[in-house]
C-alpha cells in the first residue's frame, strides 16, 4: 500500500493538536525575501510547503506557494522550457530546469529553474497555472524558513540529490565534491536552529565482500511490511531498498539491492503507486526509457548478492515505450503522471494516465 | 527658421511620430507612446510568430517625463539578447538589443589534478581549475576520455545533473563513474574500469565550452596518462615523511607515497605551535601532490609542534585515513557532530 497520502495527513492532524484551537498551524515559516541563491531538487510537504535544495547556498528552504485550492491543470504543454524562458526575459539555452513535483494536495506542477548559466544565474521557482502558463513564485515575498546543510568552505559543494518529506523530518541526500561522502540526513521539520537532524553513512556491498560508502542518486519513501524505507538508487546500482528505522537506532546502514535493470543506465527519478490493489514504482531512466517495476515480494526478495550474468535480475519490469525521452516525473492527482519530456530541442510537459 | 514652421513641427511630432524603443542609460525605454497600458515586452529570438504569441516579460513600466517610459523588467536583460516592445497593436513595435559590456577576455583552464601524467587505474577524483567563471549545463559533453585507439571511453565519469561547481563557478569536480571502480558491481563486471592499468589515455577539454559571458575556451586541452595499478589502501602517517624546518623562514614538509586529493591536501592539515595554537602561513603543494610544503607567516621557534590531521584526508582514489575506498568492513562513524583528527608530533631545532 501506498502510505503517502496517510502519513501527510497524519502530520496535519499531530500539527493541528498541537496548536490548541488556533486553526494556525505554525511551521516556523517567515513572510520575506526567500534567499534562495538557487534552486535544485523538489520535495512537497504538508499544508502546501515546498521544500527546495539550493545547492549554491548550501541550505534547504521550506516555502509557502500558497496553493491550496484545487483547480484545472492542462495536459499537455509545448516547448514549456521556452515558455519558462519567455517569462523570465531570456532564451530557452539560458534556462535550465533542475526539479519537477507535483503539489499532492492541488494536482499542480511545480518546477524549479537556474535562469542563466553562470556563478550570477538566478534561482526561480515556477508554477504552471490553470492556463498551462508558467508564472515564477515572488520569492520577495514569501512565507519561508531555512536550514544550512554542509560546511562553509566556499570551494566545497553539496549537490542534493534526493529530497523527500517522511513522517515529520526532510530527509536529504547529496553528492559532495572534496570528500567521498554518503550521508544521509534527516532533519526534523519545522526547522530548529540547532538540530539538523542526524547524518548516516549509507554503504553498499556487492556479494557480501566489499562494501563501500555509496552516495544516493534518487529515491522514495515507501513502507515495507510497516516500516519506512527508502527504495533509492545508488550511483552503480540501479535499485536498493533501505530501512530508515535503522537510521534511528545508529546502526550501519546498508542498502539492500533489489533489482538490476541493466548497464549503462542510470534512474532519474523514481515514484510509487498502488493500481489495482498493488503497488508499483515507476522509474525514468538515462538510457532505458521509463520502467514499471512490480513492488510485489519487496518485503520478502532476497537481496542480489551473487553476480547477475544477464542483463537484469531481482524485481521484474516492463517497459513502458509510450513515456520514452521523459527527464523528470512525478505523481499527478487521479491516477495520472505528470511527465517532462524531450522532444527535438525543447522539453514538453504531459499529464497522461499512469501506466 | 520661422516660428509658424516650427510649432507646426512641435506639433506634427506630437501627433505622427511612431512609437519607438531605444536602449538608454541602462534602461529600455519607449518613446513615442501616449500609454504604456497596452504595451508588452518578450523576448524576440525564433520565428515572427513565435515571438508574437510569446507571453509579456515580467516587470513594470516607468514614466520618465510626458513621453517616454522605461519597462523595468523583474529579473534583469541578457546581455546580448534582442527584445521586442509590442505597442497598442501587435503590428507595431521595435526591437532593441541589449549592449553586451561583459569581460570578453579568453578563459584559460589553469590546472588539472590531479597533475601527474601517472594516474591509479581507481582515479576518483578530477578537478578542473579555470580563470574565469564558466557556463554550467552540459559539462558532461565537454569532457572526454580517449582510449589508445582514440575511441572515447563510453560514460566515464558520473553525471549529476546539477554538476559540482564550487560558488565561483571556476572550480569543476568530475566523479569517475564508481560503478566502475567498486569490484564486484554490474558496471564493472560488465565493461571494466574507465583508466585500465598499464594502458594509455587522453582526458580532452572541449575548447568549445564558453565561460559565463559566452568567450569559449579557445582550443582543446589535452593530457595524456598512463593508467597505473589501483591503490587500494588507506593512507597512514607512518609511511609519510615529514622534513621539520631548520632555518626560521624555511618551509616544512610531507612527502607522501602517492598522490593525494589536491582540495583535501589544502584544508586537512593544520600546523600547531608549541603552545598547541594554529599557525598562520601558506600551503603548496609539489610532484604531482606528493609532496605538501608549509611556509610559516612568523619565523619557527624551537621546540615541539604538531601536526593536525583531519581524518577526512584521501588520496586521489578516494581512500581517507582510516578507510579505504572499499573493505571488506568498513567503520561506522556518525558524522556529526565531531570531526575525527589526530595530531602528528615534530621538532624544530634551528641552526
Amino acid at each position: 500500500m501506498v502510505r503517502s497520502s496517510r502519513w501527510l495527513a497524519g502530520v496535519a492532524l499531530v500539527a493541528f493538536a498541537g496548536m490548541g484551537f488556533s486553526a494556525e498551524k505554525d511551521n516556523g515559516l517567515k513572510v520575506g525575501t526567500a534567499e534562495l541563491k538557487s534552486a535544485g531538487t523538489l520535495a512537497f510537504g504538508p499544508d502546501s510547503i515546498l521544500f527546495v535544495a539550493d545547492t549554491a547556498g548550501k541550505s534547504i528552504f521550506a516555502i509557502d506557494t500558497g496553493d491550496t485550492k484545487t483547480g484545472n491543470t492542462v495536459s499537455k504543454i509545448e516547448k514549456l522550457d521556452e515558455q519558462i524562458a519567455s517569462a523570465l526575459g531570456v532564451t530557452a539555452d539560458q534556462v535550465i530546469i533542475n526539479d519537477l513535483k507535483v503539489n499532492p494536495a492541488t494536482g499542480r506542477v511545480f518546477l524549479s529553474v537556474a535562469r542563466g548559466k553562470g556563478p550570477d544565474a538566478m534561482p526561480a521557482i515556477i508554477k504552471i497555472g490553470d492556463d498551462g502558463k508558467p508564472v515564477a513564485l515572488d520569492l520577495k515575498k514569501i512565507g519561508n524558513a531555512s536550514v544550512k546543510i554542509g560546511d562553509s568552505n566556499l570551494k566545497k559543494q553539496v549537490v542534493v540529490t534526493g529530497l523527500a518529506f517522511v513522517k515529520g523530518s526532510v530527509v536529504v541526500s547529496g553528492v559532495t565534491s572534496e570528500e567521498w561522502d554518503s550521508s544521509l540526513q534527516s532533519i526534523p521539520f519545522p526547522f530548529t536552529s540547532g538540530n539538523k537532524g542526524v547524518g548516516v553513512e549509507i554503504f553498499h556491498g556487492a556479494h557480501g565482500k566489499f562494501e563501500t560508502k555509496a552516495p544516493i542518486r534518487t529515491f522514495a519513501a515507501y513502507d515495507i511490511a510497516g516500516q519506512t524505507h527508502l527504495l533509492a538508487s545508488y550511483q552503480c546500482t540501479p535499485l536498493v531498498k533501505i530501512s530508515l528505522d535503522s537510521i534511528k537506532a545508529g546502526e550501519k546502514v546498508k542498502g539492500k539491492t533489489v533489482a538490476e535493470l541493466g548497464n549503462r543506465n542510470l534512474p532519474l527519478d523514481i515514484i510509487i503507486y498502488t493500481q489495482a490493489s498493488k503497488d508499483y514504482a515507476l522509474i525514468a531512466n538515462t538510457t532505458r526509457g521509463v520502467m514499471k517495476v512490480s513492488l510485489e515480494g519487496i518485503d520478502k526478495i532476497d537481496e542480489i548478492t551473487a553476480r547477475v550474468n544477464g542483463e537484469t535480475a531481482g524485481l521484474k519490469y516492463d517497459k513502458i515505450k509510450d513515456l520514452e525521452g521523459t527527464v523528470q516525473m512525478d505523481k499527478a492527482s487521479g491516477d495520472k503522471v505528470v511527465v517532462l519530456r524531450k522532444a527535438d530541442k525543447n522539453y514538453n510537459l504531459e499529464i497522461v494516465p499512469l501506466p | 527658421m520661422r516660428p509658424a514652421i516650427g510649432i507646426w513641427l512641435f506639433f506634427g511630432s506630437m501627433v505622427f511620430a511612431e512609437p519607438t524603443a531605444v536602449w538608454r542609460d541602462h534602461q529600455l525605454v519607449v518613446l513615442n507612446a501616449p500609454s504604456t497600458a497596452a504595451a508588452r515586452v518578450v523576448v524576440a529570438s525564433g520565428t515572427e510568430e513565435a515571438i508574437a504569441q510569446r507571453p509579456a516579460i515580467a516587470g513594470e513600466w516607468k514614466a520618465l517625463g510626458r513621453e517616454a517610459s522605461a519597462f523595468l523588467p523583474k529579473y534583469p536583460f541578457q546581455p546580448g539578447g534582442k527584445y521586442r516592445v509590442f505597442f497598442n497593436e501587435k503590428t507595431k513595435f521595435a526591437d532593441v538589443t541589449i549592449p553586451d559590456e561583459r569581460d570578453k577576455t579568453r578563459p584559460v583552464l589553469t590546472q588539472v589534478f590531479p597533475s601527474g601524467d601517472q594516474i591509479p587505474e581507481n582515479t576518483l577524483r578530477f578537478y578542473l581549475v579555470f580563470s574565469k567563471p564558466m557556463s554550467r549545463g552540459d559539462v558532461y559533453s565537454r569532457i572526454r576520455v580517449l582510449d589508445e585507439n582514440a575511441k572515447a571511453v563510453d560514460q566515464p565519469f558520473l553525471i549529476i545533473d546539477e554538476e559540482l561547481w564550487d560558488a565561483d563557478q571556476k572550480r569543476l569536480t568530475l566523479l569517475v563513474d564508481p560503478g566502475r571502480i567498486k569490484q564486484e558491481v554490474k558496471p564493472r563486471l560488465d565493461l571494466g574500469p574507465v583508466f585500465q592499468s598499464g594502458k594509455k589515455f587522453t582526458i580532452v577539454i572541449d575548447g568549445n565550452w564558453p565561460d559565463s559571458n559566452d568567450v569559449p575556451l579557445g582550443n582543446d586541452w589535452r593530457r595524456v596518462v598512463t593508467a597505473t595499478p589501483p591503490q587500494t589502501k588507506a593512507p597512514t602517517p607512518k609511511d609519510w615523511k615529514i622534513v621539520p624546518p631548520t632555518r626560521p623562514g624555511e618551509a616544512l614538509s610531507i612527502t607522501f607515497p602517492v598522490a593525494m586529493d589536491e582540495a583535501l591536501l589544502m584544508n586537512c592539515l593544520t600546523v600547531l605551535e608549541t603552545d598547541g595554537k594554529e599557525m598562520a602561513g601558506k600551503i603548496t603543494l609539489d610532484k604531482q601532490e606528493t609532496v605538501w610544503r608549509f611556509s610559516p607567516a612568523q619565523p619557527w621557534k624551537n621546540g615541539d609542534h604538531q601536526i593536525r590531521l583531519n581524518w577526512k584526508l584521501e588520496d586521489v582514489s578516494g581512500n581517507a585515513i582510516d578507510r579505504p575506498f572499499e573493505a571488506e568492513e568498513l567503520p561506522v562513524r556518525q558524522r556529526q557532530p565531531q570531526v575525527k583528527t589526530s595530531l602528528i608530533p615534530f621538532a624544530v631545532s634551528l641552526r
